[in-house]
């Protein structure tokens, strides 16, 4: 007995020491955490807010017809843009021509005809809001051009240490000395809907408020196609480069954007627009500071904000800020495909955004009460109500009927239907 | 054996017998049962072997030490619980009357006869000092045939050379013959002597010590005139201090200790003087982890932090949570905010002079700690004993081993890392000419990116040479050189990897000079010159494949030069002015290129006419101007006066930054032909009182400053690397007025201070154009602009060992610029913003609790330690260092960050040896 607990004793103490070890590097990580990271919580603020007119304007080298955006600034509770609608738009080149513009819908407004930028040329963008104020901006142009050579995917790690791929760009000067690049991309990528069987559900005529509830329920062929579809996502963070440091205009091995390996959209083929713009030293500089000023900060540096000035000013009133920028800028771009198993041979997809294995079987029908605020809540929703909000498709029939389940089994919606991510329309640029 | 201690009231009595022991040990029970504690060489100890025998009951200390060392050469001096033995000397408890001018109020605990001691003849064992070195003889009388007298009278005063007041309870003794005597309150003393040779020595507290070899013929006369020594005892030098903020002429100053210091609880244990010197009124800094002070509504680039005289461009560690000096290196600071004497210029706010110490020119001596982020180490080294020494400190953080020694991937290829060394060599050369050489470095390295490290690097030299021409001139040669830079490097995956960096070098020669020609005046004059070499900026691409260009934005030069006169006059007893003059100068160097605007116009691209090239030393550009510096004092009674400033000063160096606080990346720029000096008077007036035995101060004190040429941005600047940086820069007005109260308890068990300031700063950019103008022109809030600050510091001892401190902050939130709506643009939501500094974020306030433990002080004990166990923000209060917006997926977020938002432990372990 003795010697057993001495014994223990010895034990404990070893793995006391091995523990203390522990607890200093725990401390020390403690402290480092604390230095680098420091402390970030969400903060309450009200505050009043401006309703400056926001100008979004980008005329480009392309003959199209081109589009001048008119919107007002509003508070952090609204949801969307207040438009500026029935304003008088217009540009003027210095070459004395102008181009008119006619609202198509609220607060978007489109050139008559078609036109392009010219390199060298200025242009002035003129608009008088409905309540008289005139605005007009300074000239701008855009002297020189630059082609996008290629762009390419690589499989590797981001700064993060995280898997994916990265897409890579090359481009070229064509003219002049382009020294600063903002990059947009479009994506496009095919899904294809992992639960998708050729029945679905059919429920028309239900009346959930009459007692009992009333309905036409049959189970069909899809009459639509709905298992393979092509989702599509534009770029909404500012990508920007210059080469303002070195010695020729080139970009070589530029990263415009990083896919994780576990993104969905990577699953079955994949399809990149990248576009370039070359930009105005002002118009580079405006977007730089948008983006300073709205990215995550680090903890420590923290950049002086301010009302940041585009190239708008109000004609009637010196005092007025007006928002947003009329840019001229030379454009390029390129596309590029690529399918999952190109870089990732022999690995499971990345998971489908909605979690699929989960079945159900809801009870067809349950007692409803239609004000259910004044009444507690249904204890749970009835195959019919699922079908009508479209939250379920089908999956098979059971036989094995139990108390108060009932006799089909449904999965997520999204899970059968593609429809709900994507268009199921093949784009016309489409290469499998 | 010891049988009791007691405290009654004020005096402790102690029971104690001992038969036939030797003193040591009566010594050491003495402190092992009480909170006194023995200072004293253990050789005086050795050579004793004599045993005693005591018995005494309820006895008071003072009466056990006298039966003690009755039969010793050993006297003993009690100083609160501090025993001070000494060997033949007395040790004075007071400082001679008019030592620090006016009176001093008696505190004494022992008093001694001095002229007992003087006949005591136990002085033949003399030990090595160094007035022993030289010995200047002087003749007196005429011999006269046939003198029969056998003594002479020799009469004379004795005089402070450094103000050339009289020393009055000075002990003049010929030790051989066991003669002696003591000046009166005038200075004035009479002896008399045998003829013959005599060697005549001076002693008394706080002046050194000097011997002469007087050859009596017969009566005569002989004056001495001794220099001021403050005796290392921290005690004396305190109570020296108590009259000083009532008494000193100058207006808004503040002198922090590093050693006193050590108590007040910092983050991580790490003693910081910069981040005390926030407690004190008047002087804020914008936040956690916020490099640089702001003193009185001062930006932070308005500071002139010297290191031994050489500026130290950037004195922290890691976004300013640690300073960049040794704690144990660093002897203390003294803050000039209000009057700054005419030998400092170039900065409009306020001149931190941190001094280090000197080494111990006698015993190896070594100071170090072991804190949870930095490690600490000092040795003082004697090199010639009683002559030279050499002080060298190092600090490192061990971050940098810690990461990588962690399993955390996200954490361990990131770096953080800094240390800091220093070292002095002080080298007495002779009486009139000492020398003290002084270097320091301080680097840091950190990620904040994978792909990226920042560096950043502080140097700096000095040079100090005094020399002591006669009585009333000396002269201080000062060469200083500091250097300032940081570099980033960039290693990413695409083709453009590199390295920029920008380094500022400045080399300053200064020669002060003192003249005293008598008791009522203090001049020094002098003049100094100042090269800067800045490189402001260079890209270089880093590795084969990168296709960045070396850019290099042209060098800036320019010599900065000032000649200046003070003079500290006591114009009445209750009347003093320190009134001086400096006449600053500033010249742009080439070589260089001028770039050119039009006249009357924002400088833009539009508006650039094109450039002027200079050769190398041409000059391109001059501006300089007089700066009065102005303060007068009056005492209406010796513990309570009133005191007045003016000011006005120019500064020729600017930081650029734009962001709200200063950051690693920030650099300076030199005045040129676009960018002018900025300017600032100030006008100051405070009232100061003691009370109760100097143990209370109190202070009220306003001021109002008004700056001109003060450096903004345009919203959205490129700073680095920008070879038209005038284009970007804005100069606007700025004004600041303040009151600072201060209450502040020196003794007793419970001391610190509170502090109150009601203060505002607010800046005003009102150009002729849109772009040089911020919030329509008006005055708006700075940064800084803090109206509420309140600091309360108290530090209470338990006993003898253990003590506790406090320290509690409050500010109003500093003011910010907040969004005020949201805006679509390109398919993306972004914000918009307020005027500037239209909002504040929340208010401040932390507390910070610390226990010191001392080790005992047995003096066998190989080192002395401390610990130091302290919370650094008790309440967990998460106080927002700034307060950002972010457009996550369209929609904007607002939050608050905050570095230190929990209670931060720490345990610091001090040693000492």
């Amino acid at each position: 007995m003795v010697f057993q607990r001495k014994n223990s004793e010895v034990l404990n103490w070893d793995s006391m020491l091995g523990k203390s070890r522990t607890i200093a590097r725990c401390v020390f990580a403690f402290y480092l955490i604390v230095l680098i990271n420091g402390c970030i919580e969400p903060h309450d603020f009200t505050i009043p807010n401006g309703n400056n007119l926001v100008i979004d304007a980008l005329l480009t080298d392309e003959l199209k017809r081109h589009e001048v955006v008119l919107s007002r600034g509003y508070s952090f509770d609204l949801d969307s843009t207040i438009v500026e609608t029935g304003a008088n738009v217009k540009i003027m080149d210095d070459l004395l021509n102008e181009y008119s513009f006619t609202e198509v819908e609220g607060g978007r407004y489109v050139s008559d005809n078609e036109f392009e930028a010219k390199v060298g040329v200025g242009y002035t963008l003129q608009i008088s809001t409905k309540d008289g104020s005139l605005y007009s901006s300074s000239s701008e142009k855009f002297d020189a051009n630059s082609q996008i050579r290629n762009i390419k995917a690589e499989r590797g790690i981001n700064s993060f240490d995280k898997d994916g791929v990265k897409i890579f760009l090359e481009n070229n000067a064509l003219s002049g000395n382009p020294q600063y690049f903002r990059y947009e991309y479009e994506e496009t990528y095919k899904i294809i809907a992992p639960k998708y069987v050729n029945l679905d559900f059919k429920l028309e005529n239900y009346d959930p408020c009459k007692s009992p509830d009333t309905y036409d329920f049959s189970i069909v062929a899809r009459d639509e196609q709905q298992k393979i579809c092509y989702g599509f996502q534009t770029s909404s963070e500012i990508i920007q480069v210059s080469t303002q440091n070195q010695n020729e205009s080139t970009i070589e091995n530029q990263l415009v954007r990083f896919i994780p390996a576990d993104d969905y959209i990577l699953s079955h083929r994949y399809s990149i627009l990248v576009k370039q713009y070359v930009q105005s030293e002002k118009a580079y500089s405006y977007y730089k500071s948008l983006d300073d000023f709205s990215s995550s900060e680090s903890v420590f540096t923290d950049v002086q904000p301010g009302f940041l000035e585009g190239n708008v000013k109000s004609e009637n009133n010196t005092e007025e800020k007006v928002l947003g920028l009329f840019e001229v800028a030379s454009v390029s771009s390129k596309r590029l495909f690529f399918s999952y198993t190109d870089f990732f041979p022999d690995e499971p997809l990345p998971d489908y955004p909605f979690k699929c294995s989960s079945l159900a079987r809801p009870p067809v029908s349950q007692p409803q009460v239609c004000n259910s605020s004044t009444f507690p809540h249904c204890r749970e929703r009835s195959l019919y109500i699922l079908i009508d909000d479209g939250s379920v498709a089908y999956w098979s029939e059971t036989e094995n009927q139990g108390c108060e389940a009932g006799p089909y089994i449904v999965v997520p919606r999204v899970c059968g239907d593609c429809t709900l991510l994507g268009s199921n329309e093949e784009p016309e640029f489409w290469i499998e | 054996m010891i049988t009791s201690v007691s405290a009654q009231q004020d005096t402790v009595k102690i029971s104690i017998s001992y038969t036939g022991s030797n003193i040591q040990s009566i010594l050491h029970s003495i402190e092992e049962s009480s909170n006194y504690r023995f200072y004293y060489l253990e050789e005086w100890l050795e050579d004793n072997s004599e045993t005693i025998s005591v018995d005494f009951k309820d006895a008071s200390l003072d009466e056990i030490l006298n039966k003690t060392f009755e039969n010793t050469p050993l006297n003993f001096y009690i100083l609160n619980e501090k025993v001070i033995l000494s060997q033949n000397n007395i040790i004075y408890d007071e400082l001679p009357q008019g030592y620090f001018t006016g009176p001093v109020n008696d505190t004494i605990i022992k008093s001694e006869v001095v002229s007992e001691s003087i006949y005591t003849p136990v002085f033949y064992n003399e030990d090595n000092s160094r007035e022993s070195d030289e010995i200047k003889t002087v003749r007196i009388g005429k011999e006269k045939p046939g003198n029969v007298r056998k003594t002479f009278k020799l009469r004379g005063y004795v005089e402070n050379s450094n103000n050339n007041s009289p020393i009055p309870n000075l002990t003049l003794i010929e030790r051989t013959k066991g003669i002696g005597t003591v000046t009166d309150l005038n200075g004035n003393y009479e002896i008399n002597l045998p003829p013959g040779i005599n060697v005549l020595e001076t002693v008394a507290l706080g002046i050194e010590k000097q011997r002469k070899k007087v050859i009596i013929y017969n009566d005569g006369e002989l004056n001495f005139n001794l220099v001021e020594r403050i005796e290392q005892l921290e005690e004396v030098v305190v109570q020296g201090n108590q009259k000083k903020n009532v008494e000193e002429e100058i207006a808004g100053t503040n002198q922090i200790d590093s050693e006193e210091s050590k108590d007040i609880p910092l983050v991580l244990g790490e003693r910081n003087i910069l981040s005390v010197a926030t407690k004190l009124p008047g002087i804020t800094n914008a936040g956690e982890g916020a490099t640089g002070l702001n003193i009185r509504g001062g930006k932070t680039d308005q500071n002139l932090v010297l290191l031994d005289n050489a500026v130290v461009y950037n004195p922290t560690h890691f976004f300013g949570i640690f300073q960049a000096l040794n704690p144990f290196v660093t002897k203390g600071v003294k803050i000039y905010k209000g009057n700054i004497p005419a030998e400092f210029g170039g900065r409009l706010s306020a001149v931190l002079d941190i001094t280090t110490i000197d080494g111990n020119t006698e015993k190896f001596k070594g100071e170090g700690s072991i804190g949870p982020v930095t490690s600490n180490i000092a040795l003082q080294i004697p090199i010639v004993k009683d002559t030279s020494s050499l002080v060298i400190g190092a600090r490192g953080a061990y971050s940098d081993w810690v990461l990588r020694s962690l399993d955390n991937e996200d954490l361990n290829n990131k770096e953080a890392s800094f240390y800091d060394v220093v070292a002095n060599y002080t080298h007495k050369l002779n009486e009139n000419n000492s020398l003290k050489v002084t270097g320091h470095f301080s680097n840091d390295r950190f990620s904040i990116t994978a792909d990226s490290i920042h560096h950043y690097s502080n140097r700096s030299i000095s040079l100090e040479w005094n020399h002591k021409f006669n009585e009333k001139n000396s002269g201080h040669f000062q060469l200083n050189n500091s250097q300032y830079k940081f570099d980033i490097g960039y290693d990413g995956p695409s083709n453009n990897d590199f390295e920029l960096g920008y380094g500022i070098d400045e080399t300053e020669l200064k020669l002060k000079m003192n003249y005293v020609p008598d008791s009522l005046h203090f001049i020094d004059y002098g003049l100094s010159a100042k090269l800067y070499d800045v490189n402001p900026g260079y890209i270089e691409p880093k590795g084969s494949s990168s296709s960045i260009a070396n850019v290099k934005i042209p060098k800036e030069r320019a010599l900065e030069g000032a000649l200046f006169i003070g003079d500290n006059f006591k114009i009445s007893d209750k009347f003093a002015i320190n009134a001086g003059l400096r006449y600053s100068f500033f010249a742009v160097l080439g070589e260089t290129i001028e770039r050119n605007y039009q006249e009357g116009f924002p400088r833009n691209q539009d508006t650039f006419l094109g450039t002027t090239s200079y050769g190398k030393n041409d000059i391109v550009k001059t501006y300089g101007g007089p700066e009065i510096r102005a303060s007068a004092r009056y005492l209406f009674t010796p513990d309570f006066s009133i005191k007045a400033s003016y000011n006005n000063m120019y500064q020729y160096i600017h930081t650029l930054s734009n962001t709200t606080t200063i950051s690693p990346i920030d650099t300076w720029k030199l005045t040129d032909s676009n960018i002018r000096p900025q300017q600032a008077e100030q006008y100051s007036l405070g009232i100061f009182s003691n009370f109760e035995d100097d143990n209370y101060e109190i202070s009220i004190e306003g001021y109002l400053k008004n700056s001109k040429n003060i450096l903004d941005f345009k919203t959205g600047a490129r700073i680095l690397l920008n070879e038209q940086i005038e284009t970007e820069v804005i100069q606007g007005d700025g004004r600041a007025y303040g009151l600072e109260f201060l209450l502040r308890k020196n003794k007793g068990r419970i001391n610190g201070w509170l502090g109150y300031t009601y203060s505002r700063s607010e800046l005003k950019f009102d150009g002729l154009f849109t772009e040089e103008r911020i919030n329509g022109g008006n005055y708006f809030p700075s940064n800084y602009d803090k109206p509420h600050d309140v600091s309360l510091v108290a530090n209470y001892k338990f006993t003898r060992r253990y003590s506790a401190s406090l320290n509690f902050s409050y500010q109003t939130g500093r003011p910010i610029t907040y969004p005020i709506g949201q805006y679509s643009f390109n398919n993306s939501e972004y914000v918009f913003y307020s005027n500037r500094n239209e909002f504040r974020i929340p208010d401040y306030y932390r507390l910070d609790i610390g226990i010191n433990i001392e080790g005992n002080h047995k003096i066998k004990k190989l080192a002395h330690s401390f610990w130091n166990i302290s919370i650094y923000n008790v309440l967990g209060r998460a106080n927002p260092y700034s307060v950002f917006f972010v457009s996550e997926q369209g929609e904007v977020k607002a939050y608050k960050s905050s570095i230190f938002g929990v209670p931060i432990p720490s345990i610091t372990y001090n040693f000492k040896f």
